[in-house]
């Protein structure tokens, strides 16, 4: 690694630096024919062309040049932008609710490092009420930095840290409420650990993230953090985790989403979020929460509870594949499942839940296996049906136990119920039962977009 | 009107322009669409806010503070032409080449020096013309120059400096039908069209030599042929300073006409706000002396028959009022016609806020309505030499107002306030920006650095089209036209149509005619002219070469291209028809039949009215010559019939 010093730069270009006694930072003026130009050098993109030297022009705009090209006429000073947050007097109403901003990284925790074009965490308290003041107005807030990775990279480990600083902050700070701040790739697989995971929540638990850094003037990072920690604080909110996120592309409305049956259905829209087969639970639009009719079950389940009951579980099998089944797909991907010792397997299969029938014996091998292999369906849309077609049928008699509820969260509830019962016959009870409205039971005709 | 001629020199006057050229590639610059308007009606609309964003060195632009203070909410109209790129709701797609070559086409045709590696930046901007808040823009040539000529003699005049040339993404157009108050509204087709900024240095003198570089620069970039025609697509702003004064930015100088009036302007009214500056030095005033120091006055005008404020205290709103030390007399100066100090402050205060305006000490107060033991009432809670500002409205507002009134009057003590100025078809300009500052420059994490194809550039280099100004001498020279002729052939792009047609053998009246008179009249008339092509243009010289219609058929034809591109000329050809001369003889007897009288009256002076009508009735349809031989005949035979 070439260092700080040369952060980025590799062969003739760092060789150039080095010979010509230069490092980052260093404002430079070079000489191309008859024309001067002046930049500071920057740091480069380690995966960018090694063949050019980065630099910021007086006029704010970035260039390469090849050093091959050009006479190097000057070395000026060293001047490194140190990027500094502003220092804000935060004045905390201390009558008002008292909301723990957790961050798990990702886009909404995320701002722009100005000199790299990298991204930098972004949640300490200061970033964040010198970037939305008017968080304030709403609640005493408190921010936890518990890791910052995106979320491709989030792990059981994570779940299991996230639910020990949920279960240390509602024990010892007794608040109104908690935000998570989280990726949203694999936002929803989080929100369904928690929700197995969390039973007799005395308060809302709120995930929320962004599509948009907080650096961009468009950011839906303030939108979706202020309506999470205003729902956080408000008397109506249901005691269990939702996740709250944009429920258009317009800034006017949150949804909220239970957190067992929520998925992430575009890569970049800002209403990615989807409540699949149900109404979501609700909306936020200025200030004003509103059930839907449908979320009344889900509302239900969430009744108020005291700091005594709240139970939270913190083991998970890791164990568990989770299988999209696909023309032509080898009976091998499961064989190994089975010799590596997994003890769940998901299938995602197509239409009411259907596999090739050659692999059929392999299934039932890991049946006998003591893998309990489950299925659920590719379409998203729609329940399995194991009893219409034969194929379906052979499933069921090899023992496959057919599910409502997406793959994802069926992989989520296999590894909560797998990490903390023992018995195969509980486990496959518990598996059918719908323990906190993950399964679909009734699907209303305008549910199909 | 300007009150004197100035001394350029001596005032030490500098300029510098900016131009902005939509280039005429199909697509946009990050995204797949079409890069054009539409006329459609918005499909959906997208409703969003924006936030300002921690700069470099971790402090906010003031300019798009204010912009964020105003607290506009934007609506997007959606069409069927855009995608979710256009709504920030996709990353970009890499650069369109196509659009970037062409930039450095005309970088290089403007000598500069290409960058061999450009970096996209992010230019933030809060008004919502860019769903993302901020533009995409990259640099691609700096350090050229292009020589300013005087066009019909070719005589050099000046080498103007060309600073830096940057490719980046039009924003989108405001829909000012819909918007209204704080609720703007834009349409997202303009979006992402390539434009082409190019910036001199600023080394311009007089306004003289501005209109000379603006004309040149023009040219030069209409004559490239890379580039979009039509109204707006080639907007420039203009740089302008004094040695005692600052930069201002003047935009919508789209006449060159207009450029010399609205500096002359300008240079007045900096110089006005120097003289405002030295009077406050004579005056002993000091910007401490003057505290942002809100008086609630609402109790005076308990019983106004004032019904502006009447109605405003009805809504519960009120009246407040900023003393402004030694500043008696100046808000009431003129710094340009109509355009006073007070304007000054009243326009930053509609600009920045929704309040209607200001009410100053320097006005005519009874105009308001208010009642001589109003106006004393408030004169008494100043003191000597004090001017003062009225606003009324919510309380809210009326304090942020006043703010940006203290602001602007404290700035005074400094003299010229660098802004951005509106132009109007008078020359008088009014605010409406504060410059931005560097802090909203920064580069694009969603785009990996591009590297420039030098083998691209070598090509483009051999190719580089001739220069507008040899090119206009060389073509009066050689087809004995006017430079004026071959200026405007070179304007509209069809030089190269001009002497493809000559070659091929076409006589130049007609060809002249066609492409600077016919295609100019049936454009007014409504027809599409883009839709005509050069392909078309030849073809039909070559139908009048080899007599399948007459000239007068062509602009009929151009017509039927024009209006349906689809058409081939062939096809428009026979759909005008072609007359037999057997047929010509019968409709020229008819008509004599029909216009005994006339004959008979005038005699061979009957011929003029006679070939009217039967011109318009066949026109294009066979050659005029021959309509005239044959009626001339046929006319002098019924003559001698009738003796």
């Amino acid at each position: 690694m070439p260092g700080e010093k040369y952060s980025g730069y590799r062969s003739s270009t760092l060789n150039w630096l080095k010979a010509n006694n230069l490092e980052v930072w260093d404002e430079i003026e070079i000489k191309k024919g008859a024309t001067k130009l002046k930049g500071v050098i920057l740091p480069r993109n380690e995966l960018a062309d090694p063949r050019f030297v980065s630099i910021k022009l007086p006029t704010g705009y970035n260039i390469g040049f090849n050093p091959e090209d050009i006479q190097l006429v000057k070395k000026y000073s060293h001047s490194k932008g140190e990027y500094q947050i502003p220092k804000r007097e935060i004045i905390q109403n201390p009558e008002s609710a008292f909301i723990p901003i957790l961050g798990c990284g990702g886009t909404i925790a995320s701002r722009l490092d100005y000199q790299t074009g990298g991204t930098i965490p972004a949640l300490t308290p200061e970033e964040l009420f010198s970037s939305f003041p008017e968080i304030a107005d709403l609640a005493r807030i408190e921010t936890q930095l518990l890791f910052d990775i995106f979320s491709e990279n989030i792990t059981f480990t994570h779940y299991v840290d996230i639910l020990t600083a949920i279960e240390t902050t509602i024990m010892n700070k007794n608040p109104q409420g908690i935000v998570l701040t989280h990726g949203t790739d694999t936002m929803a697989y989080t929100a369904a650990a928690l929700t197995f995971a969390i039973t007799n929540s005395p308060i809302p638990i709120v995930i929320t993230g962004s599509q948009r850094s907080s650096d961009r003037p468009s950011s839906d990072a303030f939108f979706n953090l202020y309506n999470s920690v205003f729902y956080a604080t408000s008397p109506q909110a249901i005691k269990g985790v939702v996740v709250i996120i944009h429920e258009g592309s317009s800034d006017t409305s949150s949804a909220i989403h239970k957190g067992i049956r929520v998925r992430k259905m575009h890569s970049s829209r800002r209403d990615t979020f989807r409540t699949i087969g149900e109404s979501p639970v609700g909306r936020i639009t200025e200030g004003k929460i509103q059930y839907f009719s449908e979320a009344k079950k889900y509302i239900d389940l969430c009744k108020t509870k005291k700091n005594e009951d709240l139970i939270i579980s913190k083991k998970f099998e890791e164990r568990i594949g989770l299988i999209y089944h696909y023309p032509g797909i080898q009976s091998e991907l499961i064989e190994h499942y089975i010799n590596t010792g997994y003890k769940g397997i998901v299938i995602a299969g197509t239409g009411l839940g259907h596999v090739s029938t050659y692999l059929l014996p392999m299934i039932r091998k890991a049946v006998d296996n003591d893998i309990i292999v489950v299925m659920t369906t590719q379409c998203l849309h729609g329940f399995t049906g194991l009893s219409v077609y034969e194929s379906g049928r052979l499933l069921k008699a090899a023992g496959v136990i057919p599910l409502n509820m997406l793959p994802e969260i069926a992989y989520i509830k296999l590894a909560y119920l797998l990490g903390n019962f023992h018995k195969i016959d509980k486990i496959k009870k518990l598996l059918k039962t719908n323990l906190k409205g993950e399964i679909l039971q009734r699907e209303r005709f305008q549910e199909f977009p | 009107m300007v009150k004197k001629t100035f001394n350029y020199n001596k005032l030490g006057f500098k300029a510098g322009i900016e131009i902005h050229a939509q280039l005429s590639t199909p697509n946009k610059l990050f995204c797949r669409c079409p890069a054009s308007l539409t006329n459609e009606e918005p499909q959906d609309v997208v409703q969003r806010k924006f936030r300002p964003v921690l700069g470099e060195m971790g402090e906010y632009d003031p300019a798009l503070l204010i912009e964020f203070e105003k607290g506009h909410t934007i609506f997007y109209e959606v069409f069927d032409s855009i995608c979710t790129y256009e709504l920030d709701e996709t990353p970009p797609f890499p650069i369109n080449t196509d659009a970037l070559y062409d930039g450095i086409k005309l970088a290089r045709m403007m000598n500069c020096q290409i960058v061999t590696e450009t970096n996209v930046c992010r230019k933030n901007y809060l008004d919502g013309s860019v769903p993302s808040g901020f533009q995409r823009t990259a640099l691609i040539g700096y350090n050229g120059y292009v020589l300013l000529k005087e066009i019909h003699t070719g005589l050099e005049e000046k080498k103007l400096p060309i600073s830096w040339i940057y490719i980046e993404e039009d924003a989108a157009r405001k829909d000012n039908d819909r918007s209204e108050d704080k609720n703007i509204f834009f349409k997202l087709d303009r979006l992402g069209i390539p434009l082409i900024e190019i910036v001199t240095d600023h080394s311009l003198f007089s306004p003289t030599e501005v209109v000379s570089a603006a004309k040149t620069l023009g040219m030069l970039i209409k004559s490239s042929g890379i580039v979009r025609k039509g109204l707006g697509t080639i907007r420039q702003d203009i740089n302008v300073s004094i040695a005692r004064g600052d930069r201002v930015e003047l935009k919508g100088l789209q006449l060159l006409d207009l450029i010399p009036k609205a500096i002359d302007l300008e240079i007045q009214r900096q110089l006005e706000l120097i003289a405002i500056q030295e009077e406050l030095y004579k005056r002993k005033i000091r910007p401490k002396d003057i505290q942002l120091h809100i008086l609630d006055v609402k109790e005076i005008f308990s019983k106004t028959s004032s019904k502006l404020v009447k109605s405003t205290l009805k809504r519960g709103e009120g009246v407040y009022l900023l003393p402004i030390a030694g500043f008696k007399g100046l808000l009431g100066r003129e710094l340009q016609p109509t355009k006073r100090f007070g304007t000054e402050l009243s326009d930053r205060v509609k600009s920045f806020t929704s309040l209607k305006g200001i009410i100053h000490s320097d006005e005519e107060l009874t105009k308001y309505r208010f009642s001589e033991k109003e106006i004393h009432q408030i004169s008494q809670l100043c003191r000597e030499g004090e001017a003062y500002v009225i606003v009324i409205g919510k309380k809210k507002e009326a304090q942020k107002a006043l703010t940006f009134v203290h602001e602007r009057v404290i700035a005074a003590f400094k003299g010229v306030h660098p802004e951005t100025r509106q132009v109007d078809e008078n020359g008088i300009s009014t605010f409406t920006r504060d410059l931005h500052g560097r802090s909203r420059l920064y580069p694009d994490t969603d785009l990996p650095p591009i590297i420039i194809d030098l083998e691209r550039v070598k090509n483009i280099n051999k190719d580089l089209p001739e220069n507008f100004w040899d090119k206009i001498q060389r073509l009066s020279k050689e087809y004995s036209i006017s430079s004026e002729l071959a200026e405007n052939l070179i304007y509209d792009n069809k030089d190269q149509v001009f002497e493809e047609l000559i070659r091929n053998g076409a006589p130049l009246k007609v060809v002249l005619t066609t492409l600077t008179q016919t295609l100019t009249a049936i454009s007014r008339e409504g027809v599409d002219i883009d839709n005509i092509s050069n392909y078309h243009l030849l073809s039909i010289f070559d139908a009048i070469k080899s007599k399948k219609i007459a000239k007068e058929a062509i602009p009929e034809i151009l017509i039927q291209v024009g209006t349906d591109p689809t058409k081939s000329i062939t096809q428009s050809i026979n759909d005008i028809g072609k007359i037999s001369l057997k047929e010509l003889d019968k409709l020229i007897i008819t008509l004599l039949e029909r216009s005994q009288n006339l004959v008979e009256e005038r005699k061979m002076d009957a011929f003029s009215p006679l070939m009217g009508i039967l011109m318009k009735e066949i026109r294009g349809k066979i050659d005029g010559k021959i309509v005239s031989e044959k009626l001339q005949l046929h006319l002098e035979e019924q003559i001698s019939q009738t003796k």
